[in-house]
């Protein structure tokens, strides 16, 4: 089979199942921002495409494509576009979550655009998509203990934010997001 | 619902199946790209072994790899080796009755035509003739970036048009010719290959840019 041919092929069919999780996972990352989160997607996978002969007899497309998406969001001098992030003195004003399905989703979203790009990627990494501390720093390019960090601060914010009450439990692989 | 697990699930949305449409474009953006990469790294690599050609006859046929590869051999008695000016004769090429986007006028003997919609590669016998490939070849593609400031010094014809010479490369021969429609035809030959400005120009100014034709974006 022609190369392009074929990548065309294995890159399209990916585009096809896949592209719906990478969105779930930038609009996380994006704390809800629809249009970042698909600026996004639009540049990770057109990272992979360029690699893709490389990523499909290594790390595999998805993990590529979740790399692009982190390290995209956490490093804005990558990012194809300009966006200033504006730190705050205080938390924002996030109504508690409810037990609304799309309540508790707009709650979350503003919660999570209280926390940092780096911190709330670490949370999305560990308590979504599962990913254990060391997958995480590797993700992140950063030391065990920076995740361990991280996560712990952006969890006592999302608490403080959306329910004291707020539980964990070990989210499911990260395959099946 | 307090489980953070639930709630991020939640907060991730459920976004419809992508749309054909959106398929194509990110496929679109994803060659666009590619392209682009190839274009540096093709510049960046020297040819290894010039081809030798020589002035003879059209003989087109397609060889294989698919319908978007066309070939132009040497006539049938007539001799490749000892050419008397390597790597300069052209010979016209025959396009067909479906040229493709970007078709060349010319070109070497016994050279390979491949390309899609956003770039025309012509490669040497023994190189692989993928357009995936630039390294080695003659590549002309639209680039939808802006000239800046073109060597005024430097320009050349092409055709009925004006082309500047690109000299920031250490391994390749590029000329510009900007369009009418603010895009920039781009093309580049391999200093191994041995041509002079003015041969590049008119292989150049042979290309047809058919409606097909795509402007790549950097």
């Amino acid at each position: 089979m022609d190369s392009t041919a074929s990548r065309d092929e294995q890159f399209q069919a990916f585009v096809v199942a896949r592209r719906p999780a990478l969105v779930r996972l930038a609009t996380l990352l994006a704390a809800g921002d629809a249009h970042l989160a698909e600026d996004l997607v639009q540049t990770a996978l057109t990272r992979l495409y360029v690699a893709w002969r490389r990523v499909a007899h290594d790390q595999g497309p998805e993990a590529y494509a979740r790399r692009i998406l982190v390290n995209t969001v956490i490093d804005e001098r990558r990012r194809p576009w300009r966006r200033t992030e504006t730190s705050r003195a205080e938390l924002p004003d996030v109504p508690a979550v409810t037990g609304s399905t799309s309540e508790d989703r707009d709650a979350v979203r503003t919660a999570l655009a209280a926390l940092g790009p780096r911190m709330r990627a670490a949370v999305v990494l560990r308590h979504w998509l599962g990913y254990d501390v060391a997958e995480c720093a590797h993700l992140l390019d950063c030391s065990e203990g920076t995740v361990k960090s991280q996560t712990a601060r952006g969890l006592d914010r999302l608490r403080e934010l959306l329910s004291d009450d707020l539980t964990l439990t070990d989210a499911t692989s990260g395959s099946t997001r | 619902m307090t489980d953070l697990t639930d709630l991020l699930d939640s907060a991730a949305g459920q976004p419809a199946a992508p749309t054909p449409d959106v398929v194509d474009a990110d496929l679109r953006r994803g060659r666009r790209a590619l392209l682009h990469r190839r274009w540096a790294r093709g510049s960046a690599v020297a040819l290894a072994g010039a081809a030798t050609v020589a002035a003879l006859a059209i003989v087109p046929g397609y060889v294989g790899g698919g319908e978007d590869v066309q070939v132009v051999t040497p006539a049938a008695g007539q001799q490749q080796d000892d050419p008397p000016n390597p790597g300069v004769d052209l010979v016209a090429f025959d396009a067909g009755e479906t040229p493709k986007p970007l078709s060349p006028g010319e070109i070497p003997t016994g050279w390979t035509v491949s390309g899609n919609e956003f770039a025309l590669v012509v490669s040497p016998p023994g190189l692989d003739t993928s357009p995936d490939d630039f390294v080695g070849k003659l590549v002309v593609y639209l680039d939808s970036a802006g000239n800046g400031a073109l060597p005024k010094a430097d320009s050349i014809p092409v055709g009925d048009r004006t082309g500047y010479l690109i000299r920031d490369d250490a391994s390749a021969l590029q000329v510009w010719v900007p369009q009418d429609d603010g895009t920039t035809l781009r093309a580049q030959a391999p200093l191994d290959l041995g041509w002079d400005a003015g041969t590049l120009g008119r292989f150049l100014g042979g290309v047809t840019v058919g409606e097909g034709a795509t402007a790549s974006v950097g």
